[in-house]
């Protein structure tokens, strides 16, 4: 294009000039030869004219034109001239004379525009005769015009003549034109050519072809231009190559690098050329799919990279979707892959197109991750977080998502059952054999239950020694069928442990699951039903029925769930407290034993109505909560408290085991700044035996930071002495039970005689609570008993009205 | 006049200085020699110049001679004077219009009608020398070109009619053939001329404006020529202009007349001719008009040797 218009305006530059000058000079000849021919034939006219005039005078005075004939045949004999004729001065025509060709010419009509005229003058000639000037001598006529001679002179050759000589001068010129362009264009190429090689030169040199040079076959400044060119080229070359070479060793570095990297790295890599043939493996990709690089090399990605979702083969492998979209594809859900032995890796993967710099498809390159183990390791934390460690059945919560599941997708139609088992007699084993034996009863229970367990069915683990089960899609009638095979079969195993022989029973309460229901609400049914089951003397099926009067009565329980949850919301617990008085020794710092009572609309309603509904619903752990913050508020907002004074807080079995109680603890310690020497934890004898390492734990955890421990109610259950040695109790509670009838029961007596002697042995304190009298004040031997507790020493009051102890805060 | 006139006048100087040396040697003895001469001039023209000269030569030096323009003059400076030439016919006129008792020599005039009526003379001494030459003279130059078989044609006017008469006299003197060919002012000469003259005619031209002059030279001289008929003209410029021969008064022929003339009268007193032709003449020939006529004509001394 460059080129064409360079030689364009070359030719035109060259050209024009030459043109216009060439049409210049033709319009200049032909005008100067028609100029001159015009004048020619007016200086030939004129001539004939001025030459006859003065001849014609003596034919004017003589009437006598003969003379004249020789010299006018002459001039008629050429063929332009038309005619001659000769007026007087009165202008009348006294000669006419023609040419043969024109002779039916008619002067008064003469074509003008064909035929020109010419005109002279005939003037009377004076002739000097006389040597002396007279006066007379001077006569002359009065007029010396005495007529006039016409040529008449036809143009029509002469405009032949014209037209020739427009015709050859436009010949000439166009020659000349034509001639000069020729010799223009000639010239022009020595300009042209150079500069079109040097134009496609530089266009070649311009596409990156850098070997090119201008072939120089000229001279001149285009010959040093090219030249320069050809050097710079030479110059773009070296520094080209210097580039290239640079940048190969960069690009060996980078890639040695992303070789090492590749191969370094645990993900496997795959490349695949347009086709999906492979084009490169890094070690982890032959480790996992089993073929070398030398091996899958330009093989179809299918063959080497088998893979299987859901259970059956992909064939068409989505990869091929990548390179065909050019768009990035994956299986974040993870995808399983075959190795070339048959060993399969749970993957995740993802294939994205490989483009060059201008987005032109390469290839794709494939990244899988090998997961498996984590997969195997996820799979046994999912198990163990859904199912019962000991048993091996699912556990409490993965039980409430199942529940929660079916409840969420039960229709008005579905029929399913849940069922509640507790054991009977449980508690014994353990607490005569150990847990390992409960533990082995548990796994021998749950092997016999599981065999009435259908293929839809849940059956979990609930508790210690609390079961439940999903009969899926069945009806109550056969819920209740199931569950009487489960109690007869768990009633008829024989568990021997260590020379123990026990018998098990089952208390199972059945509900039917229907919609709309809570699971909260089923659970508190089923455990009523349970509950109503044991209540009508164990081993037996309890299955709930409407306006069923064993539940009802039991929902006074349930109600209870709903009055403490509100009480612990909106602070309707208050606290008490009873002092614990020295007996024996003297002790001015003071016990203040801390107690609840639910305030319900001003009504003062006692511990024993809604403690057993708590422990029941496992709301224990809230009220002992409760019952601190309360109390190291009440202790950190009054100053008033004797110094030395301690308080004793009663602490449930359920709040021990509770691991985050600990931490609650510990967090409300260190927040109130509360001096932990002030605190005794009462923990009943039942609930430390029954959770003894937990309980024990517990104990030493916080002894260590300065609290103390009392064991409360000891002598009301399986009171272990062996228990004491092992915990690291301060004070030891005689149970009530005993202290209320010391003074006409020997057997009391001998009781509180035989804790305390082993109490003190131990180092321990002992408390005698239920001191209702000053009777039973007195029997109490004060070398036995180191405290006492009860009406005679103080009536509980709310801790509150305390204002006799100083503020005890640090 | 053209140049050619003055050279053909210069001619004459040396013959007409002779002349006049001669004449004022004898002026001391004339009766008018205390008298001073006046001249008139007709213009400053060179012949008037020449004629001057020439005159002065020939006149005795003793002579006072005085030189006056034509434009110049009144009776009261031409009565100082006792005698009075005018040269050319300028001055004659104006001279002849102030009616001078002095005795005026009139030069240098032409002897035809019109000259003479303008010309006047108003008292006895009044004299008049002609630039003309004799009638008879053209005779006898006729005679000797051509001796024989020739006829002589002249044209008459009213105004040259004297002229013609005396022509036809001398003429039928020498029985010599002639035709005289009357014609009128506003007549076309040239056709009359075409129509009138034969081959066997020879045209004598004698000075008449009315039929001579400057505008119908050309015609006649080419009617005549067509005619194949010559002209015996009268001034050197109709020789040159296209006659055949003419016969003339030089400048110098004319002085040494006038110087005679003044001479005379010095010397002798008045005298009783009153006019005047030169005493001698000259001759010129135009030899390309001879060839075109092919006619065999002598040389101009020879044929003056031959009149005389």
């Amino acid at each position: 294009m460059i080129s064409t218009r360079f030689t364009s305006k070359v030719i035109l530059v060259t050209v024009i000039p030459v043109i216009t000058t060439a049409l210049i000079l033709g319009f200049i000849l032909i005008s100067g030869r028609i100029d001159e021919f015009n004048k020619r034939i007016d200086e030939k006219g004129n001539n004939i004219a001025s030459y006859l005039s003065p001849i014609s005078e003596y034919g004017i005075f003589s009437n006598d034109f003969s003379y004249l004939d020789s010299i006018l045949a002459h001039t008629l004999k050429q063929s332009d001239i038309v005619a001659v004729y000769i007026e007087n001065n009165q202008k009348s025509i006294v000669l006419k004379k023609f040419n043969d060709k024109w002779r039916n010419f008619e002067i008064v009509n003469i074509d003008k525009a064909n035929n020109k005229i010419f005109s002279s003058t005939i003037t009377k000639t004076s002739i000097e005769i006389d040597d002396v000037e007279t006066e007379l001598s001077n006569i002359s006529s009065n007029s010396n015009n005495i007529g006039t001679v016409y040529v008449v002179v036809n143009l029509d050759k002469a405009n032949i003549n014209k037209s020739r000589i427009i015709i050859d001068g436009v010949i000439i010129t166009f020659i000349l034109t034509i001639t000069t362009i020729l010799i223009a264009l000639l010239f022009s190429r020595s300009v042209i050519n150079p500069i079109n090689k040097i134009h496609s030169g530089v266009k070649i040199i311009e596409k990156g072809d850098l070997l090119h040079r201008i072939f120089v076959d000229f001279s001149g400044e285009l010959a040093e231009l090219a030249l320069g060119i050809n050097n710079m080229t030479s110059s773009l070359e070296e520094a080209h190559i210097k580039e290239k070479e640079r940048a190969d060793t960069e690009l060996f570095i980078e890639k040695t690098k992303a070789q090492i990297t590749l191969d370094a790295i645990g993900d496997g890599v795959i490349t695949t050329d347009i086709n999906g043939k492979v084009t490169y493996l890094n070690p982890a990709a032959e480790k996992l799919t089993g073929f070398t690089l030398a091996k899958a090399h330009n093989k179809y990605i299918s063959k080497i990279f088998r893979i299987k979702s859901d259970g059956s083969e992909i064939s068409n492998y989505h990869i091929m979707d990548c390179i065909k979209s050019s768009h990035k594809t994956n299986f974040e859900a993870g995808c399983t892959l075959i190795g070339n032995d048959g060993t399969e890796y749970n993957i995740k993967e993802t294939a994205t197109p490989l483009l060059d710099k201008n987005d032109n498809l390469l290839g794709a390159v494939l990244v899988f991750h090998d997961f498996t183990k984590i997969k195997k390791m996820t799979d046994v934390f999912v198990h163990q977080a859904t199912h019962d460690e000991l048993t091996g059945i699912l556990n409490r919560r993965a039980f409430e998502d199942k529940m929660k599941n079916i409840l969420n997708d039960i229709s008005n139609d579905d029929t399913h059952a849940l069922c509640y088992i507790d054991l009977d007699q449980f508690k014994i084993v353990n607490d005569t054999c150990g847990h390992l034996a409960g533990d082995e009863l548990l796994k021998i229970i749950t092997t016999s239950v599981n065999k009435h367990i259908r293929k839809n069915d849940f059956f979990a683990r609930l508790g210690g020694d609390e079961f439940g089960v999903i009969f899926y899609n069945c009806e109550v009638k056969k819920a209740r069928i199931l569950a009487e095979n489960m109690r007869s079969t768990i009633s008829k195993i024989k568990f021997t442990w260590e020379n123990h022989s026990f018998n098990v029973g089952s208390s199972i309460g059945v509900v039917p699951i229907t919609k709309g229901e809570s699971y909260t609400n089923l659970m508190i049914t089923v455990d009523t039903a349970c509950y109503v089951a044991k209540d009508k003397g164990r081993n037996r099926v309890h299955v709930y029925e409407q306006n069923d009067k064993d539940i009802l009565k039991h929902e006074g329980d349930v109600h209870w769930f709903q009055e403490i949850k509100s009480a612990i919301e909106n602070d309707d617990f208050v606290l008490y407290s009873q002092k614990i008085s020295p007996h024996a020794k003297q002790d001015d710092n003071e016990i203040y034993e801390i107690l609840i009572r639910l305030n319900k609309n001003g009504t003062i309603i006692e511990p024993a109505e809604f403690i057993p509904a708590a422990e029941r619903y496992s709301l224990m752990i809230n009220i002992d909560m409760w019952v601190i913050k309360t109390l190291f508020k009440i202790i950190n907002g009054n100053n008033t408290f004797k110094k030395g004074t301690r308080f004793s807080i009663n602490l449930s079995g359920q709040t021990i085991t509770n691991s985050s109680f600990i931490d609650f603890l510990n967090k409300e310690l260190d927040a109130n700044r509360i001096s932990t020497s002030m605190l005794i934890f009462e923990i009943t004898e039942t609930a430390a035996i029954s959770n003894f390492n937990k309980a024990g734990n517990f104990i030493k955890r916080f002894k260590d930071r300065g609290c103390k421990f009392a064991l409360d109610d000891f002598g009301s259950g399986m009171s272990s002495f062996q228990y004491l040695s092992k915990l690291p109790l301060d004070y030891i509670k005689i149970d009530g039970s005993f202290v209320k009838n010391i003074h006409n029961n020997p057997f009391n007596q001998s009781v509180i005689k035989s804790i305390s002697q082993i109490g003190h042995s131990l180092g321990l304190e002992i408390i005698a609570e239920s001191v209702e009298n000053e009777q039973i004040l007195n029997e109490l031997d004060k070398s036995l008993i180191d405290y006492v507790q009860g009406y005679e020493i103080e009536y509980p009051h709310p801790l509150t009205d305390e204002s006799k102890v100083e503020s005890t805060v640090k | 006049m053209n140049i050619h006139h003055l050279k053909y006048l210069l001619r004459f100087l040396p013959a007409i200085a002779k002349y006049l040396s001669v004449c004022i040697l004898l002026i001391p003895s004339l009766s008018y020699s205390q008298e001073n001469i006046l001249v008139v001039m007709s213009g400053d023209q060179e012949i008037y110049q020449e004629f001057y000269s020439k005159l002065t030569d020939k006149l005795a030096k003793n002579n006072p001679i005085s030189k006056i323009n034509s434009s110049e003059i009144n009776n009261e400076i031409l009565n100082k004077y006792g005698l009075i030439i005018t040269v050319g016919f300028q001055a004659s006129i104006m001279v002849s219009k102030l009616k001078v008792q002095q005795t005026v020599i009139y030069s240098l005039i032409p002897d035809d009608g019109v000259s003479q009526a303008s010309i006047t003379c108003e008292n006895k001494s009044c004299y008049k020398v002609f630039i003309n030459q004799p009638i008879s003279r053209y005779v006898s130059l006729f005679k000797v070109i051509f001796p024989k078989g020739k006829s002589l044609a002249f044209v008459v006017t009213k105004e040259n009619k004297k002229t013609s008469l005396q022509l036809e006299e001398v003429l039928k003197t020498n029985v010599i053939a002639y035709k005289a060919i009357n014609i009128s002012q506003d007549s076309n000469i040239t056709q009359i001329l075409i129509n009138t003259l034969s081959a066997n005619d020879i045209l004598l031209a004698l000075p008449d404006v009315v039929i001579y002059n400057a505008s119908t030279a050309k015609n006649i001289i080419l009617s005549t020529y067509h005619k194949n008929v010559p002209i015996i003209a009268y001034s050197k410029s109709f020789a040159k202009a296209g006659a055949l021969i003419s016969l003339y008064s030089s400048i110098d022929n004319v002085a040494n007349k006038t110087a005679n003339v003044v001479t005379e009268i010095i010397n002798n007193g008045p005298r009783s001719e009153k006019e005047y032709y030169p005493d001698d003449f000259t001759i010129e020939t135009n030899s390309a008009v001879a060839r075109s006529l092919n006619i065999e004509i002598d040389s101009e001394d020879i044929i003056k040797r031959n009149m005389k």
